[in-house]
């Protein structure tokens, strides 16, 4: 576990203008010590994380420099505070078949906002398992497929957006229907090509491309894209993935299941090698709640290196909806972090606390063992 | 067909003709068309001896013999050799000049003359494919056309244990008069019939044996209570049943056996060969293991299909026999690289030194059913043209255990001999005559079916023939483009295995006149390694 | 390879040249040893190695080769002799060339780590590891520096490479399902360092087939597998198809362990009345032995030719007489109880010398399982077992019962599944009821599983447990010596939790090394 250095003298310097200004705010809170997963994905030790009562992160330092008199949460030793986890094109707080899009081949008003239902009782038993972003898009089945919406997950009245919405595009089989245009391939693409050139290629958002297979990763990457969408590819031994290279490309990945396809998982430590950003897709509410730290752990063990596994947990997903204040621990951030007992991408680790925009959820599973014993 | 077999009528060979007597007018359709196909003007005196002469006569055993003569008495071969060989004065002559005489080929497998491959039930041993047999398939008559004039017929794959096979001529009106020797083999299966997992595949296979050694014991036992009531009681006591079922084994007789267990028994004495079908390497442990236990090394051939051939160090080391798939190229992609490993499966055999036999091409495949097609690939894979030759004739007669009748050309064997045009392993060359057991079965001139396909005359040869001029002299009239497939197989051929074709043009700096031996020995149609 | 035997003791592996060309492992079992018997301590059984009870039949005289008997005393008296200088060691394999791990760490169970050991296996096995050994001279050595050993992990729940779910019968057996051939998955397997599993059949509900246990080394024939026992358990399914479906699969293995009680009274009726009817046999040819010499003694004075018609006359009346008696009152043969494999195989479940593992993981299918266990006092493995936490008295109060769990997956799906007590382990440990895990499918996920499961319980390392699932085995548990599989980790698979296998050693060959350079990110 190298320490980022230079991220967080760089914060550093941005904190210590809060403690001269604010220091003494009776409803700040501090946490410390404790290791933080940096930006970059390292992880820092003997930090302290001080949140504002607005709900937003004020510092990050060091641990010795924190004011004492700041009401203080004592992390475990070992414990390490990340951002909360993404899941990315899950179904998380939507209804059965609630993203289903209609036939409509070019949809851009359609807003996945529309399907999220936030009383979903599933959002904050996902914050439990540290999961406190979710986006949703409706099923790839046109060439555009509106946009995207990304929540926090709390289970409210009001849906609590973090956000901007970003078009959702798709060069698939699942654009192609009988029920009208493209019924083929070479029809798609062609639609596609005249898209970029009138459409896609105008639009100042590259958006986020479905190409899940190995050819519909060929075929988007030989479009004139005047800068490169954010690819949600599976893959296969046959992807070009390393055509990425260079291109500053973020790529979503997954999700990687244990039984599931190895040959997909190879293709993303092969993405990451040739430098392209990963992120972990998630897959939430039908998939076992910490399957993201799953994928994580899948990739590892099949070479991916920890701290781009950890980048592609926390802020490559903010990066893909380009959230704001999300995904990061530093000042001016959400206060959305989640306090893992060891390392997140470690199997072992499990959710110790959550916070909220700055609010500690309640952990039901927090007692000891012996409180618990009776409880059936 | 009505001209055709109004001129025909007459040459009816003898043996058949009773039969045509019998056959009421009704009936006669595709039967005596069938009849009037193979039947030819062949034998009207001195029926019973043949004498083919002037042909290149490959013996498969030894030498070829150019300019030789082959004397079939009886449907036996009595002679071989040069072209001093004594005739005799009634021998009916048949000048076979330009010609190259081979044996037939022997199919080692097939189930395609049964009506149906498989009972449904899964264990058959009980069932024998005479049953089955259906003279009136095409099957038989492609078979002749393709030059193989002995069939091992078997109960297909799908089975747990199926049942007996027998050896048949392609050519005959009832199953009896085609079938050849009954009882060759009994077909079992390791891997999994359709809708069965290889855990209940293989425990009913064991369970099959297991029950069959119980029921024999219990046989025992009744046989040795049955002489011991009828014997002298001062002789033979009531035994413990322990002892009267090992002393009651000897006492059994062929008439014991209920038809339950009556193939069973065979095999399981010696009289049976066994056949076990390994559709995956997996399933050669469990077959070997069978044999082993059961010692039938000496009779057991494995038929194998898919990626059995990864397998090869058991197969090698228990000395057995196998029967390859049709399919001769194995394919798999690495998942992961996505590598494709190709292999050409007979090749891991002849590298391993294992004896191995090939089944004609699939039907619905073309060139369907040519067992020739499949032998030429063997020598595009670098196998000599004899060897190639030898598999799919004495090879196969050996793996099916007639080597003793079958599959080459030698004094004492019967006389299943093809004319062909030219090599039987270039496909430009046809079938012209089959002879079975010294009789005219087919002649390419007299083939029905063909004219009917083919009823214009063949285009000219334009061009300097490409090995031996002979062919197309005289029988250049007729329904020349036997099968009409040599220019789709080529086709075919370079689908299926590319590399060697292109390097075949590449290296255009080798004498094309001697086809066989161009491919380069080391061929890349073998796949990796 | 342990003989099924269990009182007797294993206590050399030697590898023998026999002379004509093959050597091979020749195994020497002895009964149990006491010290104050020891001369009176017999060989009892040679056999080669590799060779299971199964196998040996199978492989036919090829492997199972009987000992010229001077040879035999001879080595038994050599292995007594080297039993005696090391009681602990099991080790004589002197003629192979040794191989030798160079330059590892070897976590151990204390938490310490023996920094630069050596490994040394012979006959692959391993004969001596710790800092102090010295490779011995002409020894095969791997540079391995810096990697950490462990012995392999045991998935105790694998269905690996078992893709049909069709075993429906106790005479099924899941080592028959095993696809020796599957490279690509069972590599997989090993580059997550399993070594050895226990592959579980899968079926349609009821009993399902017998549970086998494998290594995953290479077979010289060629391909991976080599079998330990194909009867670790009898398994059986209440977990599948809807409620009602349960139910009836309940009642149905219910009525088949009760068919077999009664098939064995049928069969010790059958073996009673089988011994008196010997003894009735003997008696009665006694008598006729006595008869015919009185019959003799009569018939001496007469005549030939009278007495042969005589003869014959008095015979065919007596066959009829000696028919009606004997339907009266001669011996009468038992009739033999009909074949029934599958019932066998029950009847050793009911003597307890194969142990049942029962599928279930809803509380419902649990207490069915509890039944059939105090109904029939069966020993049992509990496999799921996931609503455990609401049986858990009935649990506590059976002997002779395991739990085998798999690592949860919760979900946020209502009434997706059986529901799993986070706490379940602990509550397991209370009431002390032992337990183990499986992967419950591929293997591949086994490792993780295990870490998973050990932040759940709060320790410290993951590998004590994961080891501790070998540690039924015969060398399972913590690398010693007589281990055959070893691991070879890029870290401390006891700190790191990103520790990866690097290589795996089983029976002396590398059966799976990480590929290098690019091709690494394959697995």
């Amino acid at each position: 576990m190298k320490s980022g250095n230079r991220w967080w003298l760089m914060i550093l310097t941005g904190s210590i203008g809060w403690c001269t200004t604010v220091e003494g705010s009776e409803s700040s809170v501090v946490i410390r010590p404790v290791a933080v997963v940096a930006p970059d994905g390292s992880i820092c030790e003997q930090m302290a994380v001080v949140i504002h009562s607005d709900g937003t992160i004020a510092a990050v330092i060091p641990a010795d420099q924190a004011d004492p008199a700041l009401t203080t949460v004592h992390a475990a030793a070992g414990s390490v505070l990340t951002p909360g986890l993404h899941d990315l094109f899950g179904a998380l707080g939507c209804g059965q078949d609630a993203l289903l899009a209609g036939t409509v081949l070019f949809d851009s008003q359609l807003d996945a906002a529309a399907a999220f239902d936030p009383t979903t009782g599933a959002l904050d038993q996902a914050a439990r398992h540290g999961v406190l972003y979710t986006t949703v898009a409706a099923v790839p089945s046109g060439i555009r497929n509106g946009s995207s919406a990304t929540f926090l997950c709390k289970s409210a009245a009001t849906a609590h957006t973090v956000a901007a919405g970003r078009p959702m595009y798709a060069l698939a089989d699942s654009v192609l229907q009988s029920s009208r245009e493209p019924t083929s391939r070479s029809a798609m693409v062609s639609l596609w090509k005249d898209y970029i050139v009138e459409g896609a290629g105008k639009n100042r958002d590259p958006g986020i491309l479905f190409c899940p297979d190995a050819i519909d990763f060929r075929q988007s990457l030989s479009l004139r894209w005047k800068s490169l969408p954010v690819l949600v590819h599976q893959g296969d031994a046959r992807s070009p993935v390393e055509r990425l290279a260079g291109k500053g490309a973020l790529m979503v990945v997954g999700p990687f299941l244990e039984n599931g396809n190895p040959a997909a998982v190879a293709t993303a430590v092969r993405a990451a090698r040739t430098g392209t950003e990963l992120a972990f897709r998630g897959g939430l509410p039908a998939a076992p709640a910490n399957h993201l730290r799953g994928s994580a752990a899948i990739a590892v063990a099949a070479g991916l290196d920890g701290d781009a596994a950890r980048r592609a947990l926390f802020s490559n997903p903010a990066r893909v909806v380009v959230g704001e204040g999300i995904g990061v621990i530093e000042p001016g951030a959400r206060a959305d972090l989640v306090l893992f007992s060891a390392d997140p991408i470690d199997p072992a680790a499990r959710v110790l606390q959550v916070w909220r925009g700055g609010q500690q959820m309640g952990m039901k599973t927090n007692g000891s063992i012996r409180e618990l014993g009776g409880i059936r | 067909m009505s001209r055709v077999s109004g001129s025909k009528e007459p040459m009816l060979p003898k043996r058949m003709l009773p039969k045509m007597m019998l056959t009421p007018r009704p009936m006669v359709s595709l039967v005596a068309a069938l009849v009037l196909l193979f039947s030819a003007q062949v034998v009207p005196a001195g029926e019973s001896k043949l004498a083919l002469t002037g042909g290149t006569v490959m013996t498969v055993s030894g030498e070829s013999i150019a300019d030789g003569v082959v004397l079939i008495e009886d449907g036996i071969i009595t002679a071989v050799g040069t072209a001093e060989t004594e005739i005799p004065y009634d021998a009916m002559e048949v000048d076979c000049t330009g010609m190259i005489l081979a044996p037939g080929f022997v199919d080692p497998h097939s189930s395609d003359g049964l009506d149906i491959p498989n009972e449904n039930l899964p264990s058959a041993p009980f069932v024998d494919v005479f049953d089955a047999l259906d003279p009136s398939r095409f099957f038989f008559e492609d078979s002749l056309r393709n030059g193989v004039t002995s069939i091992h017929v078997m109960q297909g794959n799908n089975c747990v244990v199926g049942g007996v096979s027998r050896i048949v001529h392609p050519i005959g009106l009832t199953p009896h008069e085609m079938s050849r020797q009954a009882g060759v083999a009994l077909k079992l299966s390791t891997t999994p019939r359709r809708g069965y997992g290889r855990m209940r595949q293989l425990a009913e296979l064991r369970e099959v044996f297991e029950e069959y050694d119980r029921w024999r014991e219990n046989l025992a036992e009744s046989r040795y209570e049955q002489e011991a009531d009828k014997e002298d009681d001062d002789d033979t006591d009531a035994l413990p049943p322990e002892e009267s079922r090992s002393q009651g084994q000897e006492l059994i007789r062929d008439e014991d056996l209920d038809d339950q267990h009556r193939h069973l028994a065979h095999l399981i004495d010696g009289r049976l060969g066994a056949w076990i079908y390994c559709g995956s390497a997996t399933d050669v442990a469990p077959a070997l293991a069978l044999v082993a236990e059961r010692d039938w090394k000496d009779r057991a051939v494995l038929v194998l299909a898919g990626d059995a051939h990864l397998a090869i160090e058991e197969i090698k080391e228990a000395g057995i026999d196998v029967v390859l798939d049709s399919d001769l190229i194995h394919r798999k992609r690495d998942a992961l690289t996505g590598d494709v490993e190709e292999t050409f499966i007979p090749d891991v055999y002849r590298r391993a030194g294992v004896r191995f036999a090939i089944q004609p091409s699939r039907s619905g495949a073309m060139p369907e059913r040519f067992i020739g097609y499949q032998a030429a690939r063997l020598v595009r894979s670098g196998m000599a043209p004899a060897a190639a030759l030898r598999i799919v004739t004495l090879g196969a007669a050996e793996i099916c255990g007639i080597d003793d009748r079958y599959g080459s050309i030698e004094v004492g064997k019967i006389g299943n001999i093809v004319m062909w045009t030219g090599d039987p392993l270039d496909l430009n060359s046809w079938v012209q005559k089959v002879f079975v057991e010294g009789i005219l079965a087919y002649d390419l001139e007299k083939d029905a079916r063909l004219e009917r396909l083919f009823p214009e005359e063949p285009e000219p040869v334009e061009a300097p023939a490409p090995l031996d001029d002979e062919g197309t002299s005289e029988e250049g009239e007729g329904a020349k483009p036997a099968e009409g497939t040599p220019e789709k197989t080529a086709g075919e051929a370079s689908s299926e295995d590319g590399e060697p074709l292109e390097e075949k043009s590449s290296e255009k700096g080798e004498a094309p006149a001697d086809k066989p031996a161009d491919p380069p020995k080391e061929s890349s149609a073998a796949g990796g390694e | 390879m342990i003989h099924r035997g269990r009182k007797r003791f294993c206590f050399a592996g030697a590898r023998v040249n026999l002379g004509s060309g093959d050597d091979c492992t020749v195994w020497v079992f002895f009964e149990p040893i006491d010290r104050r018997k020891l001369p009176k301590m017999k060989c009892n059984r040679v056999f080669s190695r590799g060779v299971s009870k199964r196998s040996a039949s199978q492989c036919g005289g090829g492997h199972l080769q009987p000992l010229p008997s001077g040879l035999t005393l001879l080595l038994a008296s050599l292995t007594m002799l080297l039993v005696w200088g090391h009681p602990g060691t099991v080790e004589a394999q002197f003629f192979e060339r040794a191989l030798v791990l160079e330059g590892v760490h070897i976590p151990g169970p204390d938490g310490r780590v023996l920094e630069d050991s050596n490994i040394i296996l012979r006959g692959g096995r391993i004969v001596e590891l710790g800092p102090d050994s010295d490779a011995p001279m002409m020894s095969k050595k791997i540079k391995v520096k810096g990697l950490f050993a462990t012995a392999g992990l045991t998935d105790l729940s694998s269905t690996l490479t078992l893709d049909d779910v069709r075993s429906s019968s106790a005479i099924h057996s899941a080592w028959d399902g095993f696809d020796r051939y599957d490279s690509q998955q069972i590599l997989r397997t090993l580059a997550s360092g399993v070594t050895r599993i226990h592959l579980i059949p899968m079926g349609p509900g009821g009993i399902v087939g017998r549970v086998s246990s494998l290594s995953l080394g290479s077979r010289d024939e060629g391909g991976y597998g080599i079998l330990h026992s194909e009867d670790v358990a009898l398994c059986i399914d209440l977990n599948s198809g809807t409620p009602l479906e349960r139910i009836r699969t309940y009642e149905k293995v219910r009525g088949a362990l009760k068919s077999a009680q009664n098939r064995r009274e049928t069969v010790d009726d059958y073996t009673s009345d089988l011994e008196e009817y010997i003894e009735e046999l003997v008696e009665a040819a006694k008598k006729k032995d006595e008869e015919k010499d009185e019959e003799k003694d009569e018939e001496k004075d007469e005549k030939k030719d009278e007495k042969k018609d005589e003869k014959e006359k008095d015979e065919k009346d007596k066959d009829e007489k000696d028919k009606d008696s004997k339907k009266e009152d001669g011996p009468k043969k038992p009739d033999r109880p009909e074949r029934d494999p599958a019932a066998e195989i029950l009847l050793q479940v009911l003597d307890h010398e194969l142990p049942v593992m029962i599928t279930a993981r809803r509380s419902a299918d649990l207490q069915n399982a509890i039944d059939l266990i105090e109904e029939f006092q069966l020993s049992a493995i509990l496999r799921g077992a996931d609503e455990a936490h609401l049986v858990l008295e009935e649990l506590a109060e059976l002997e002779k019962v395991s739990l085998l769990l798999e690592v949860p997956r919760p979900s946020l799906m209502r009434g997706a599944g059986p529901r799993r007590d986070p706490h379940l382990i602990a509550q397991l440990d209370e009431e002390g009821i032992s337990w183990a895990v499986g992967s419950g499918g591929q293997s591949t996920s086994l490792w993780r599983s295990i870490q998973q499961l050990s932040g759940q319980l709060s320790t410290a390392s993951p590998l004590p447990l994961a080891l501790a699932q070998g540690a039924q085995g015969p060398f399972g548990g913590w690398l010693r010596r007589g281990a055959t599989e070893v691991v070879l980790w890029e870290g401390n698979p006891a700190e790191d939790p990103l520790a990866r296998p690097n290589r795996v050693i089983i029976n002396g060959t590398v059966v799976w090394q990480r590929p290098s350079g690019t091709r690494e990110g394959s697995f």
